[in-house]
């Protein structure tokens, strides 16, 4: 590729459709895939099509797209990726028709759109220091109001009302998962990339990414470092995983580790985080934020015993069930366990260090934090689920109580729900626990996530439906 | 590896404990199955005594639903009985001998009324899961 030099170069905010042979030099901040669509006029064939955004001042950004052959599209879409600096020499300069150019495309300032044609634009990477330089800084500034966004928690708050919305999102990567590849009903190949987000508000949030492109550039950031502000996402319901994924589409435009104050907070909150190796735990304990509201399945005892016998998947449930077993006033080693202040990771006190393969704090002088960890019963009239876990924060809630509470009270809570009555959330399958060698006849892995005491609720709807199963 | 260890343990489920939502009258009823299927029973139902204390601190009071009448008793442990009173309906959990008639009862406290509303349902539910409970056993 031949390298150009700067010659009638026009801002993008000066672009007019009445001018000749005007020159754009800027910063790809996004791209799509090439693809084809059949051809109308030639039945038969097919015409190929990508585009892109380049900016080149911090307010000024404009859609680029180009038709034509496959040969030509596809040759022109790989030689650049996001991030370059481009001259785009001699486009045509296209009025915007609003209604339609920003439902695929990112929404842009710019009143117009450059369209690249094969016989008199051309593409050239741009090779002047200085103003690669300059257009470099543009990269790590969001196309957004850097406050424009919803955290996480926001968006799980507000749930389904936002499903089919374009929003804002400023988070951390969490973990960055594996590309799968399939072929879509009419043949063409298709990839899929999941990658985790984090921030203040929620430890794991899904972005799914479908663009090669996309997934090119995501697989690139580093895990619990990289921050992103992703304009314009668009937040789905998944009614299979029964919670809120965000989708990267052809509208999206990801700034990675966006220079603003709020970036700024969210990466000291990250790296804060990362130190105290809080989200190891968390992998472990928490593999996917369910929201209590969101369980709704009302189960007996027997039915889970059922459901886990012919699946091992995980599953929830809700189960108005007495607890038959709650063993606070026994003895300490079998109410409290050891934790790493690290990595959170259970350890035994008397090896005097974390065991934990990835801790940070490995082979270093011990450092422990105590937690609940109880194993209780919960017994409705179909039966008994032994050692469901009760553990950490959990626990600490549903008990109201933590552990540096003294014995004797934590006795007398006891009772507030011992043989009572309660409505307990619980999930099954829980790779946490399958370490513990403890677990019940059945060999389920039940861990609670909330409880509630009745006598606080008139709980006379859901009890009914439940008692006519 | 997980799933196929899981597959292989059989449930063991008739031999769990249940707590069987009862009126006096099926507790004593479902109470013969006892050796075959674990149970405690949950009652609503009206004290009909003063409640005395017996031999080793016992407290010992009477319970009544309808006509039908069980004598019982509780242990103070770190629990002490609550003030009960005479005439009002209470939620008593226990485990029931049938050879001596007597509730031991683990729990004693005044039902609240959205209890006392649905307990007939408790009641039918319970009694249906045992119903098919004891065919089950009659079958083997």
């Amino acid at each position: 590729m031949a390298y150009a030099p700067l010659q009638n170069c026009v801002p993008i905010s000066d672009l007019s459709p009445n001018i000749a042979h005007q020159n754009v030099v800027g910063i790809i901040i996004a791209k799509t895939d090439a693809r084809g669509f059949p051809d109308r006029r030639n039945v038969g064939t097919e015409r190929f099509t990508f585009s892109f955004t380049v900016k080149d001042s911090p307010d000024h950004f404009i859609n680029v797209s180009s038709w034509g052959k496959e040969e030509y599209v596809q040759g022109l879409c790989s030689q650049f990726r996001i991030g370059d600096c481009v001259i785009i020499e001699n486009p045509l300069v296209v009025t915007k028709d609003p209604e339609k150019e920003d439902r695929f495309c990112p929404s842009t300032p710019s009143f117009y759109r450059l369209l690249v044609t094969e016989t008199h634009s051309a593409i050239r990477m741009c090779s002047d220091l200085e103003t690669e330089t300059k257009l470099l800084s543009l990269f790590h500034i969001p196309v957004k109001d850097s406050r424009d966004f919803y955290s996480l928690g926001d968006i799980t708050a507000n749930g389904q009302s936002l499903d089919g919305h374009f929003i804002n999102i400023l988070a951390v990567v969490r973990s960055i998962g594996e590309p799968k590849y399939f072929t879509t009903s009419d043949g063409r190949n298709g990839q899929r990339l999941e990658i985790r987000l984090f921030d203040e508000t929620l430890t794991s949030f899904p972005l799914i990414c479908w663009d090669q492109e996309t997934i090119q550039l995501v697989q690139t950031l580093t895990p619990l470092e990289t921050v992103l502000f992703i304009v314009d996402a668009r937040i789905n319901f998944d009614t299979f995983r029964n919670s809120m994924v965000a989708r990267a589409t052809s509208k999206t435009i990801i700034t990675i580790d966006p220079d603003t104050t709020e970036a700024n907070q969210l990466f000291s909150h990250a790296k804060e985080i990362s130190e105290r190796g809080q989200l190891h735990e968390q992998d472990a304990e928490l593999s996917e934020n369910v929201p209590l509201e969101s369980i709704t399945d009302v189960l007996t005892v027997k039915q889970i015993k059922a459901k886990a016998q012919e699946n091992s998947d995980t599953f929830h449930g809700v189960i108005y069930s007495f607890i038959t077993t709650l063993g606070l006033d026994s003895s300490i080693s079998k109410v409290i366990c050891s934790r790493c202040a690290k990595c959170r990771f259970r350890v035994s006190v008397d090896i005097g260090t974390c065991t934990n393969t990835v801790c940070p704090n490995q082979g270093q002088p011990q450092d422990f934090t105590a937690d609940f960890d109880l194993w209780v019963d919960i017994t409705d009239h179909t039966g008994t689920l032994k050692a469901c876990n009760l553990s950490g924060t959990v626990a600490e809630k549903i008990l109201g109580c933590t552990v540096s509470t003294k014995e004797p009270q934590r006795m007398a809570m006891k009772w507030r729900f011992l043989l009572e009555r309660c409505k307990i959330y619980l999930k099954h399958g829980h790779a946490f626990l399958v370490l513990n060698s403890i677990t019940n006849e059945v060999g389920l892995l039940i861990t609670i996530i909330e409880c509630d005491y009745y006598g606080y609720y008139d709980y006379c709807d859901i009890y009914c439906i439940y008692f006519h199963d | 590896q997980q799933k196929s260890s899981r597959l292989e343990t059989k449930p063991a489920i008739k031999k769990s404990l249940r707590i069987l939502t009862a009126v006096i009258e099926g507790m004593k009823h479902w109470s013969q199955f006892n050796d075959k299927v674990p149970m405690l029973f949950e009652i609503f139902a009206t004290l009909d005594s003063a409640v005395t204390v017996g031999k080793y601190g016992a407290k010992n009071f009477l319970m009544r639903d309808g006509k039908d009448v069980v004598p019982c008793v509780y242990y103070e442990n770190d629990q002490v009985l609550p003030r009960l009173i005479r005439g009002q309906v209470h939620r008593c959990v226990g485990n029931y001998d049938r050879h001596t008639n007597v509730l031991t009862c683990v729990s004693v406290r005044p039902a609240s009324s959205s209890e006392q509303r649905n307990a007939q349902e408790a009641v039918r539910t319970s009694d249906t899961e045992m119903r098919n409970v004891v065919q089950a056993l009659t079958e083997m």
